[in-house]
């Protein structure tokens, strides 16, 4: 059997075992070794493990995770997601359907200190949910909301998947935020469109609430300074270059910290909590990147993506038609898959394919835009029935709310999700102007 | 979808096992764990901000603060490992199993926990290996001379909770497989 095919069968076998329950990072873990031990043999694998596992928990540069998912819990903790709910509210809260439009502007504003996308879906309801049902939002329309809103937190800056993808494929983790930044706003203005959308069709679904006055609008500005301070600081401090990225993270989450222990009262139960959750999203994460490490290494002994790419090149396909056939790939593995495994998994076997295509870029503007794109497309997957963690996490909240229902709600976000792929796709400047800039 | 599949769907993530003394002991110390990783973690950020402002602020960078990061990250993440595993928090894909009933589910997750048990102890043997090879040659990082067998060690032992834990999650999926069901639990976390 040659390299190619062997490294074909085991992606497969990979796909498989994931589908039969293995976890995803011991899939790739376990029959990215057999893969291994097949091509080279095992005194080469063991030899490898030695020191594999150490290099890869102790890198630099993926130190960034832990940190910028600890500033996440602590954000909480510090009640911003209270204050962004509020200001957010008492801007929009007098329309129809304002609540709902209120909790994307919340979600997303959440989402420029906090890096995944359960956290922000899961605290931001925590807030925006109560509120919306005392003023008899739809349930469809009130969890719709909040599972797309929560993938918000993950499209705008920081990312935790975008500064995986930046070390994986060797992109400046800057310049990724940096992009990610117009497409997130796109994805902010689509969402409100959405929402304005659907309660002029269904007026019922999003009543307004009282009108604030102007000078409760102002005042409640003040709970956004926060945020906007410590986001303003990490992603700008990354991009200037002030700090590397695992200190941009590290002064976020000091900060942070410091206004959940003055401002939110955060005590050692409170710390104690926020650190076994980071532990524990920490951990599942790294169990991936301890399996993508050794499956990269596999696939990359048995040549199987360099020869796929050549595949690919000789199909003499238009270099568009292949990216949008990989985004498709992504939006239909993200009906049942993680996103961040999905993007471990296929990135040795897409990133040469799409480094290796003309598009009319620089190789880094290439990296960079197809990044925001799958960042994109593997976010949808955290909506789209049947495997959407942000649904599940949602009516974990909302138990008496139907599943089909949050099914339902979250549907027309997948449509304003399509759209604004499409116009990323079609116009690489929305995410390539700001990294360009500068 | 109906109440079963949606909890089907849902990634188990599983509490502190009650009447089990083993059982409890390791779900308590692998929680001690995370949270002295997590201790780690919060040194690590105090450290790295002192580091920034006294290279901006006061133009007293420190020498190696990268690799106070990388032994602190490294303890960290480590000492994560075990904890993640006994609540079963690792990223599955249930879709596909759904329709198979709660024993043959748990029966699978018996088969992989079993491979995942091989793997890690395979892990964890290198990673003595590899430790040892370090403290042989005596290999330092390059500023503060740390010894990498420091790191090593540490690792070495949280791979052994990290074992027992694969180890103990075998044993529970046979048990759930054998009363052919599990205790309901709350909703998974990824980014």
């Amino acid at each position: 059997m040659s390299g190619f095919e062997m490294g074909l069968l085991l992606f497969v076998v990979t796909l498989i075992a994931i589908m039969l329950r293995m976890p995803v990072g011991l899939a790739m873990f376990f029959l990215g070794a057999v893969g291994y031990v097949l091509l080279v043999g095992w005194d080469p694998l063991i030899n490898t493990l030695n020191n594999s596992t150490y290099s890869r928990f102790s890198s630099y540069t993926l130190s960034v995770v832990p940190l910028f998912l600890l500033m996440g819990q602590f954000a909480t903790k510090a009640g911003l997601n209270r204050a962004l709910f509020k200001a957010a509210s008492a801007w929009f809260g007098h329309m129809r359907g304002g609540l709902a439009i209120a909790s994307v502007g919340g979600c997303a504003m959440f989402g420029a200190i906090c890096g995944s996308s359960l956290a922000t879906a899961a605290t931001m309801s925590q807030v925006a949910l109560p509120e919306m049902r005392r003023y008899g939002y739809s349930n469809s329309l009130a969890t719709g909301t909040l599972a797309a809103g929560g993938t918000l937190g993950i499209l705008i800056p920081p990312s935790v998947i975008l500064v995986i993808y930046a070390v994986y494929t060797e992109q400046s983790i800057g310049h990724l935020f940096l992009a990610a930044l117009i497409p997130g706003l796109i994805a902010t203005v689509g969402y409100m469109i959405v929402v304005a959308v659907y309660v002029r069709i269904a007026p019922d679904a999003g009543p307004a609430v009282g009108r604030v006055p102007l000078r409760e609008k102002i005042s409640s500005l003040q709970g956004i300074w926060p945020t906007a301070l410590v986001f303003v600081v990490v992603v700008g401090g990354i991009y200037l270059g002030w700090f590397s990225p695992t200190e941009g993270a590290a002064i976020g989450a000091a900060a942070v910290g410091l206004l959940a222990i003055t401002v939110g009262g955060m005590r050692w139960q409170g710390t104690r909590a926020c650190l076994v959750d980071t532990a524990e999203t920490t951990a599942l994460i790294f169990l991936i990147l301890m399996g993508a490490e050794i499956f990269n290494a596999f696939l990359a002994l048995s040549q199987m993506p360099q020869e796929l790419g050549q595949v690919v090149t000789e199909l003499d396909a238009p270099p568009i038609v292949i990216i949008i056939a990989m985004l498709v790939v992504y939006i239909l593995l993200g009906c049942v898959m993680d996103a961040l495994a999905m993007v471990l998994l296929t990135m040795p076997v897409f990133y040469p394919i799409v480094a290796s295509l003309d598009l009319g870029m620089t190789p880094d503007q290439t990296g960079v835009w197809f990044g925001i794109l799958a960042l994109m497309a593997v976010e949808m997957g955290m909506i789209t029935p049947p495997f959407g963690l942000n649904i599940f996490v949602i009516n974990a909240m909302a138990e008496d709310v139907p599943m089909n229902q949050t099914y339902k709600g979250v549907l027309p976000f997948v449509l304003s999700d399509c759209v604004r792929l499409a116009i990323i796709v079609l116009v690489p400047a929305t995410a390539l102007y700001l990294p360009g800039m500068m | 979808m109906d109440e079963t599949e949606a909890e089907g769907a849902q990634r188990k993530r599983l509490g502190a096992p009650r009447g089990d003394p083993f059982g409890a002991r390791l779900f308590a110390l692998s929680e001690g764990l995370a949270v002295f990783g997590g201790i780690c973690l919060i040194i690590v950020t105090v450290f790295t901000v002192l580091s920034v402002v006294g290279r901006t602020g006061l133009d007293m960078p420190i020498l190696g603060d990268q690799e106070i990061v990388e032994l602190g990250c490294s303890i960290a993440i480590f000492a994560f490992m075990p904890y993640c595993q006994m609540r079963s928090a690792n990223v599955i894909v249930d879709f596909f199993t759904a329709p198979l009933s709660l024993a043959a589910r748990d029966c699978l997750d018996a088969v992989m926990n079993t491979i995942f048990s091989a793997c890690i102890l395979v892990v964890t043997w290198r990673l003595a290996v590899g430790g040892i090879g370090t403290f042989n040659s005596a290999d330092n990082s390059m500023f503060l001379r740390i010894p990498y067998w420091w790191g090593y060690s540490f690792a070495f032992v949280a791979c052994v909770f990290w074992a027992l834990a694969c180890l103990y999650s075998v044993l529970r999926s046979v048990r759930y497989m054998r009363r052919a069901g599990r205790p309901v639990t709350e909703g998974g976390g990824a980014p």
